[in-house]
C-alpha cells in the first residue's frame, strides 16, 4: 500500500512540474487537478514500464525502495525534455461549481469509494482475471525478472502470457518495493488509477464546458456501476478507459488548434495505451486514424508538426511495449486462430447474434444493472445540442471516435474463434467499459454550453428571448 | 422554454444527480449479488494454484538463483501456502485434492522425478476423462508439467 502510495505521490509531483515547465499556462487549482490526472501514469505506470525494460535488458530490479527512484525514471526523463511553453493560453477564470453541486459530488464520490473499499476489504484478491492473468504475471515478473519470458510462454494460452504488462509491471513493483505480495498494494494500485480516471475526465470537460460541467460529469462516472466493480475486480479496463481519456482530450486539443496542455504527459498516456491491453493497441489506431481524418478534412498539415512533444512522450512506453511482445510474449490467441475471415464475415447469423449482444447492454431495462440510468445521459445531450457546436472539431472527433470503437468491437466479436455466446457475455461490458468515459465525454462536449456556466446563462438567455 | 429549462444551470445537474443516485443504488445492488456470487470461482484454492503455477516454474524449471527467501519450498513453509501445499507436490494423488481441481479451471505444478510425473499425468488424465472433463497437459521439463483442467463455461 505504502509503495502504491509513495510512486502515485512521486507521479504528481514530477506531472506537475512537467506541467508547470510546459503547462501552457495552467496555474493554481486547475494545475493541481492536471497533475491528479497524470499522477497514476507517471508514478505506477513509469515504474511498470521501469520494472518490466529492466527484466528486458537482462537487469534484476534494484530492491526495495531504491525502486522508487529508479521508477522515476521516465517522469524525469519527461521533465528534461520539457521546454518552457512558448506562449500562454487565455484560460477561463476558475469558476467554483454550485456549493450544493459540490457537497453532492464529495458524498456521492464518497460512497462509491465506500463501497469499492468494502468490497477490497473482503476479496482483496479481486475477480477472475486479476486472480488467473494479471497476478499470476505480476508474480512471474517479480520472481524471475530477467526470465519473465521463457515462463510467460510456457504458461497456459488462456492465461494470456501475450498480454501486455502495464497492471503486472506495477503490482510487482509495488510487491518488490514492499518485499512480500501484498493485495493491498494491488487495490490500491486500482484505486489509485480510478482516481487519475476522475481527474482526467473533470480537467476534459472542465476545459470546454466549465465546472459544473466537469462535477456533473465526474459524479455520473463515479456512480456508474460497471466501472466500481471493476475497478474492485482489479481487471485492466479502467485503466485503459483512463489513459483513452486522457489521449482523446490531448488530441481534440490540438485538432482544435488550442495550445495543448502538458503534450509530453498527454503522449505518455497514449503510448501506455498499448502498454495496458491488447484492446488498447487497437483504441490507439483508431484515434490517431480519427484524429489524422480531421487534420485532412480541416485541411491543416501545419497541426502534424506540433505533434512532436507527443510523440517524444509516447516513445519510451511504445518501445517497452514493442520489445516485451518482440521478445517476451507468445503470440496472440485471437491473431494465431484467425482462419474463416471471410466465412465469419459474411455468417448473417453472426451479425445477428452480435447485434443482440450489444442491444442487451443498451437495453435501459437489461443493461440497468451494469451501467445504472447512464444511458439518459444521451438524450440529454441532444436536447441540450446547438448547431455551433457541431461545428467545434474536438467534439466531433470525439463523437466519431466513439462510434468507430463501438464498430471494431462489433468487428471483434464477427471474428471472434471463441463461441458467441460465452465470448459476448462474458466480455463486451468490460470493451464498453474501456470506451465509456470517452463516450461520456463525447456527449457533455456535445450538449453542455460550451464557455463553462457563463455559456450556459447566455444560452439560456438566447433561448428565453426565442421564446 | 422547455430546452431552456434543461440546460440551464440548475436543472440538468439536479437531473445528473438523479442518474447518480440510481447508479449508486444499482452499484450497491451489484455488489450485494457479487458477494452472494459462487465462491469457488475465486475462492482461495484456485488462487493458490495460480500461485503455485507462478512461482512453481521459475524455481524449479529454469530459476534455480533465487534468493532463498523467495523459494517455493520457504513460501511453503512459512505462509498460508501451508493451506494448499498437497496440491503442488505431495498429495496430487489424493482423490480429494483432484475434487478440489474439478471445482474449476485449474493449474498444477508438478516437480517430481520424471517416473513419478509420467504416474501422475497418468492419474490426472485418467480423472479428467472419467470425469469427461476438458484437460491439458504441458510438458515444461523433464520433471515438471502443467496440468489443466478447464471446465466449459466456468469464466
Amino acid at each position: 500500500m505504502t509503495a502504491a502510495l509513495f510512486l502515485f505521490a512521486q507521479g504528481w509531483i514530477l506531472s506537475y512540474l512537467i506541467g508547470h515547465r510546459h503547462g501552457q499556462g495552467r496555474r493554481g487549482l486547475r494545475a493541481i487537478l492536471d497533475a491528479l490526472a497524470f499522477a497514476p501514469a507517471i508514478g505506477l505506470g513509469g515504474a511498470s514500464l521501469v520494472f518490466v525494460a529492466a527484466g528486458l535488458a537482462g537487469i534484476t530490479p534494484p530492491s526495495g525502495w531504491h525502486l522508487v527512484a529508479f521508477s522515476a525514471l521516465p517522469g524525469a526523463g519527461l521533465l528534461l525534455l520539457s521546454r518552457p511553453a512558448a506562449g500562454s493560453a487565455l484560460e477561463k477564470p476558475f469558476s467554483s461549481p454550485p456549493r450544493w453541486l459540490v457537497a453532492a459530488l464529495i458524498l456521492l464520490v464518497g460512497a462509491s469509494a465506500w463501497m469499492v473499499g468494502r468490497a477490497d476489504a473482503r476479496n482483496p484478491r479481486g475477480g477472475y482475471d486479476a486472480i488467473a492473468i494479471w497476478q499470476v504475471s505480476a508474480r512471474i515478473l517479480e520472481g524471475a525478472p530477467t526470465r519473465a519470458g521463457t515462463i510467460l510462454r510456457a504458461i497456459p494460452p488462456s492465461h494470456h502470457g501475450d498480454y501486455p504488462g502495464l497492471l503486472p509491471g506495477a503490482f510487482a513493483a509495488t510487491w518488490h518495493v514492499e518485499g512480500a505480495d501484498s493485495p493491498s498494494a494491488q487495490t490500491f494500485v486500482l484505486a489509485l488509477f480510478g482516481l487519475g480516471l476522475l481527474a482526467a475526465l473533470w480537467r476534459a470537460v472542465d476545459r470546454v464546458s466549465g465546472p459544473t460541467a466537469a462535477c456533473c460529469a465526474v459524479i455520473v462516472l463515479a456512480s456508474t456501476p460497471e466501472l466500481l466493480i471493476y475497478l474492485h475486480l482489479q481487471y485492466v479496463d479502467p485503466i485503459v478507459a483512463y489513459l483513452l481519456l486522457l489521449a482523446l482530450d490531448g488530441f481534440a486539443q490540438e485538432l482544435e488548434e488550442r495550445p495543448m496542455t502538458s503534450p509530453l504527459l498527454t503522449g505518455f498516456a497514449f503510448g501506455l495505451m498499448p502498454w495496458a491491453k491488447n484492446e488498447g493497441v487497437a483504441l490507439a489506431v483508431l484515434l490517431l486514424l480519427v484524429f489524422l481524418g480531421g487534420v485532412a478534412m480541416r485541411r491543416r498539415s501545419e497541426i502534424l508538426r506540433r505533434l512532436r512533444p507527443m510523440a517524444a512522450g509516447a516513445f519510451l512506453p511504445l518501445a517497452v511495449h514493442l520489445l516485451f511482445k518482440t521478445l517476451w510474449a507468445p503470440p496472440n490467441d485471437m491473431l494465431r486462430n484467425l482462419h474463416s475471415t471471410w466465412s465469419q464475415l459474411t455468417d448473417a447469423s453472426r451479425w445477428r447474434r452480435v447485434a443482440r449482444g450489444f442491444g442487451e447492454e443498451w437495453n435501459p431495462l437489461r443493461g440497468f444493472k451494469r451501467w445504472g440510468a447512464a444511458w439518459l445521459i444521451l438524450p440529454m445531450a441532444l436536447l441540450g445540442t446547438r448547431r455551433e457546436r457541431l461545428k467545434r472539431s474536438g467534439t466531433l472527433m470525439a463523437a466519431a471516435f466513439v462510434l468507430l470503437a463501438l464498430a471494431a468491437w462489433f468487428g471483434v466479436y464477427l471474428l471472434s474463434y471463441a463461441d458467441l455466446d460465452w465470448h459476448i457475455p462474458t466480455s463486451l461490458h468490460r470493451l464498453l467499459l474501456q470506451v465509456y468515459p470517452a463516450a461520456l465525454l463525447a456527449a457533455i462536449w456535445w450538449g453542455w454550453p460550451e464557455n463553462g456556466d457563463a455559456g450556459a446563462a447566455e444560452e439560456e438567455k438566447e433561448w428565453g428571448a426565442q421564446d | 422554454m422547455l430546452q431552456a429549462r434543461l440546460i440551464s444551470r440548475s436543472l440538468l445537474p439536479t437531473a445528473v444527480l438523479l442518474v447518480a443516485v440510481v447508479g449508486l443504488l444499482q452499484s450497491w445492488k451489484a455488489f450485494h449479488e457479487l458477494e452472494r456470487g459462487p465462491k469457488e470461482l475465486w475462492g482461495t484454492e484456485r488462487f493458490l494454484l495460480l500461485r503455485a503455477a507462478a512461482h512453481g516454474i521459475p524455481e524449479f524449471g529454469y530459476d534455480t538463483d533465487l534468493p532463498p527467501t523467495r523459494t517455493l519450498g520457504h513460501r511453503i513453509a512459512t505462509t498460508q501456502w501451508a493451506v494448499a501445499p498437497g496440491v503442488l507436490v505431495h498429495d496430487f494423488d489424493q482423490p480429494s485434492i483432484l475434487r478440489r481441481l474439478l471445482a474449476g479451471f485449474a493449474i498444477v505444478c508438478d516437480y517430481v522425478e520424471a517416473e513419478k510425473l509420467d504416474a501422475r499425468i497418468a492419474l490426472f488424465e485418467a480423472w479428467c476423462d472419467a470425469q469427461n472433463l476438458p484437460h491439458r497437459v504441458m510438458r515444461v521439463a523433464p520433471t515438471m508439467a502443467i496440468l489443466v483442467t478447464e471446465p466449459g463455461g466456468r469464466r
